[in-house]
């Protein structure tokens, strides 16, 4: 819509509108008159919101991927924990969850076969709750 | 500790799993599953997916109010992986009363409606989150 003298007549035409809205049957004599293929138009524009929506998504889960990635490198990056027996990491893991707050809402733990634990599953659990308590010894 | 809070054991209620799955897909705005890793899905609702070691298990959570660790075990088949990943998700999303520290079984993903009526639920909502019933 580079024409200045077409855009007036446009707004001039929105403005009209504005204050008598056409009815259908107005509407379509119009368009008939000005030769426009309302379906096709009609098709235009929703392939270009589409392609809008699209490329919103696309930008959005590009963002989601690094923001795992960056999370995940971190997690990784936080030193494993020194091997214990499975007495001393339970020890370790109750001293940890008692530092869950209490008095919120989240403050419920349960286990499925948590008693049977191996040393490796108890030093990971280890890791992840401390990453979720943001402790970092 | 096991015994801590634990949370009491009741009927499942399938459609809360399923309810759960499509605000996810909603709020994510992804069309088809296959648009986004699972792993994606699950940091954008707080949940950091990791492999870990099992032995008795697929996988498990470890949640605290709104962040969780979902350690998933090794060796399991992408289809397997992405089962047990959102098995987690639905123990996330839709348990979100009780605070979950759990190692779930190759059992429990298997249903077993006899116990825990909230396994079931965490297997509804992964099914729908996989596959849902409008693009079946």
């Amino acid at each position: 819509m580079s024409d200045p003298k077409a855009r007036k007549d446009i707004e001039a035409l929105v403005e009209a509108l504005d204050d008598a809205p056409l009815d259908e049957a107005d509407a379509g004599d119009a368009v008939k008159r000005l030769g426009v293929d309302v379906k096709k138009w009609a098709g235009a524009i929703r392939q270009r919101v589409a392609a809008a929506d699209e490329s919103d998504r696309a930008a959005r889960f590009t963002e989601a991927r690094r923001a795992y990635a960056d999370d995940a490198a971190r997690y990784d990056a936080k030193k494993s924990e020194p091997k214990r027996s499975v007495e001393e990491q339970r020890a370790t893991m109750r001293t940890l969850m008692a530092r869950i707050p209490r008095e919120s809402a989240t403050a419920a733990v349960h286990f499925h076969k948590f008693e049977e634990a191996t040393e490796e599953e108890l030093a990971e659990m280890i890791k992840a709750l401390r990453h979720l308590l943001n402790e970092d010894e | 500790m096991s015994s801590w809070n634990r949370p009491a054991r009741r009927e499942p209620i399938l459609a809360l799993g399923i309810q759960h799955a499509r605000a996810v897909r909603k709020e994510v705005g992804y069309a088809r599953p296959t648009e986004l890793e699972i792993e994606v899905i699950a940091h954008l609702r707080g949940a950091l997916v990791r492999a870990t070691p099992t032995t008795g298990s697929r996988a498990t959570l470890l949640r605290i109010g709104d962040r969780g660790v979902i350690g998933v075990a090794g060796g399991l088949s992408d289809g397997e992986r992405r089962w047990a990943i959102a098995h987690e998700l639905g123990h996330f999303e839709t348990h979100t009363n009780v605070s979950y520290l759990g190692l779930c079984t190759g059992e429990d993903l298997r249903t077993t409606y006899g116990s825990d009526g909230r396994e079931p639920e965490a297997n509804a909502f992964a099914a729908e989150l996989l596959l849902p019933e409008d693009l079946v």
